[in-house]
């Protein structure tokens, strides 16, 4: 069953657009939601989670409607948006005490669980804390209601790398029993290509591919060759690179069987991210 | 706050909504600011509420705060009207005058939670607009008490027919104050759901 599914959302800001996005995310499984700065990521999921008026679209979690279920589909989502920067003089257990109040399915022995795994003290105060630890800390109180849908906005953002492998692993565990799914934004490539089952790649307010990670892969290719070869490529290539051999570029899959003899190979999503947003760059200069 | 407020009804001749209205001068600002500072937006959003019950928290905190207020100036004003004789000069702090007091919160409520709702973060003007037109209204009441003899007569009178037009504008303030809250409740959730929180 789609545990989330967004048709269509959009938003309107002065200078940014989100424009149509749409995918959805099965029980059982994590989303990598990647893009670079600016891209949309947080914009798409605050418009999921109604924080901003969204101008467009339809959200539905569970199989239900957000907007008309918005309260009791909250109490079955884990909602972390970066690090905890609220109420910064106030101790841990003191906004631990305010927001267990919230939700009925609060599990203490799984918050305990979770204070002693990130190692965090419930006497400090936040403004005491690092912004990795602060990340640990709203990870912690969104971790511990037993929530089916896990949202994260660049949750590996501000971590050391010990603590970055080990939340990837955390996710992996959390949905091995295949009731709970995790979508997380982040642009470190990496992080997905650890944990991820499906990628969604959006770039300047539109989503560029929904896909399992394989498929993406599969899809894409890099390719390079002399001058006389990019002449012949050019139009089907997504962006190219020149270098002093002659060029390096990415293809789509299929736009390749087209061309025999270009030698390629399977980009990593660095790469894919990096021409999509070169061939974003050359669109806006020969707009320019 | 409430307290020293209230124990401003001890005063011999005095406008004693003032008193009420210390309320708006001092701890709105203060405590809209805090808001903001803490961002205690931001936390609201992480937990499982609705938008619209962000308004329903803050107006409810809001409205419980108003009527300690009020309780506590209606125990001081039944410890002045026992200590003094002299009836005051400008309106007396009697059933009347409470329900005069609720309807001038509503009105408050009803210009500061809309204007607020707006940006939920900017308080300062929708502080003035509000603490002004409460102002207004109450210096009006005032001055027909003192410059309108009918008014004061049904207002302040001490007869068995007065008491009981006193005791009807207090419970018709109370029910003014109730709709009108209501109504501000629901302008003010239309609101912040078109905004980027």
């Amino acid at each position: 069953m789609a545990l989330l599914n967004v048709e269509g959302l959009c938003k309107k800001y002065e200078k940014f657009y989100l424009d149509n996005a749409s995918f959805s995310l099965d029980e059982g499984y994590i989303m990598g939601f990647i893009g670079s700065n600016g891209a949309g990521k947080t914009t798409t999921i605050k418009a999921i989670l109604n924080m901003i008026h969204k101008d467009g679209g339809n959200v539905e979690i569970f199989g239900k409607p957000f907007k008309e279920n918005e309260f009791s589909i909250k109490q079955d989502i884990a909602i972390m948006m970066g690090g905890s920067n609220y109420y910064p003089k106030r101790r841990l257990k003191t906004i631990s005490d305010v927001a267990k109040r919230f939700f009925t399915n609060w599990d203490n022995r799984t918050y305990e669980g979770y204070l002693k795994r990130f190692q965090l003290d419930t006497d400090k105060k936040i403004c005491e804390l690092s912004q990795g630890m602060r990340i640990k800390y709203a990870l912690t109180l969104a971790l511990s209601h037993d929530a089916r849908l896990i949202i994260l906005d660049e949750p590996t953002s501000g971590l050391d790398p010990v603590a970055r492998d080990n939340l990837l692993e955390l996710f992996q565990e959390l949905v091995e029993q295949g009731e709970k799914s995790i979508l997380f934004s982040t642009h470190i490539t990496s992080d997905l290509e650890k944990c991820a089952d499906f990628i969604t790649y959006i770039n300047n307010g539109k989503i560029i591919e929904s896909t399992s990670k394989d498929e993406l892969l599969e899809s894409y290719r890099l390719v390079n060759g002399s001058e006389d070869d990019l002449d012949k490529i050019k139009s089907d290539l997504v962006a190219y690179k020149r270098n002093s051999f002659g060029f390096l570029g990415l293809i789509q899959t299929d736009k390749l069987n087209s061309h025999k003899g270009i030698h390629s190979e399977v980009p990593s999503l660095d790469d894919i991210m990096i021409y999509y947003a070169k061939k974003e760059e050359n669109s806006d200069n020969s707009a320019l | 706050m409430p307290v020293l407020f209230g124990a401003l009804f001890l005063i011999p001749h005095w406008p004693f909504f003032i008193a009420l209205m210390y309320f708006f001068f001092i701890s709105v600002p203060n405590i809209y600011g805090t808001y903001n500072s803490q961002n205690d937006n931001g936390f609201s959003l992480m937990m499982p509420v609705k938008k619209s019950e962000i308004v329903k928290a803050k107006m409810l905190s809001f409205i419980t705060l108003e009527m300690i207020h009020m309780a506590a100036g209606a125990v001081f004003a039944v410890i002045r009207v026992s200590l003094y004789e002299t009836p005051n000069f400008l309106l007396d702090p009697n059933l009347a005058f409470f329900g005069v007091a609720f309807i001038m919160f509503a009105l408050f409520n009803s210009i500061f939670f809309p204007l607020y709702f707006r940006t939920a973060y900017n308080y300062g003007i929708p502080t003035i607009a509000a603490t002004v037109v409460s102002m207004l209204f109450a210096a009006g009441i005032e001055l027909l008490v003192v410059f309108n003899t009918t008014f004061a007569y049904y207002l302040e009178g001490k007869n068995s027919e007065t008491r009981i037009l006193q005791l009807v504008i207090l419970l018709a303030g109370i029910l003014l104050f109730t709709a009108i809250n209501f109504i501000t409740y629901r302008r003010s959730a239309l609101l912040i759901e078109k905004i980027d929180l």
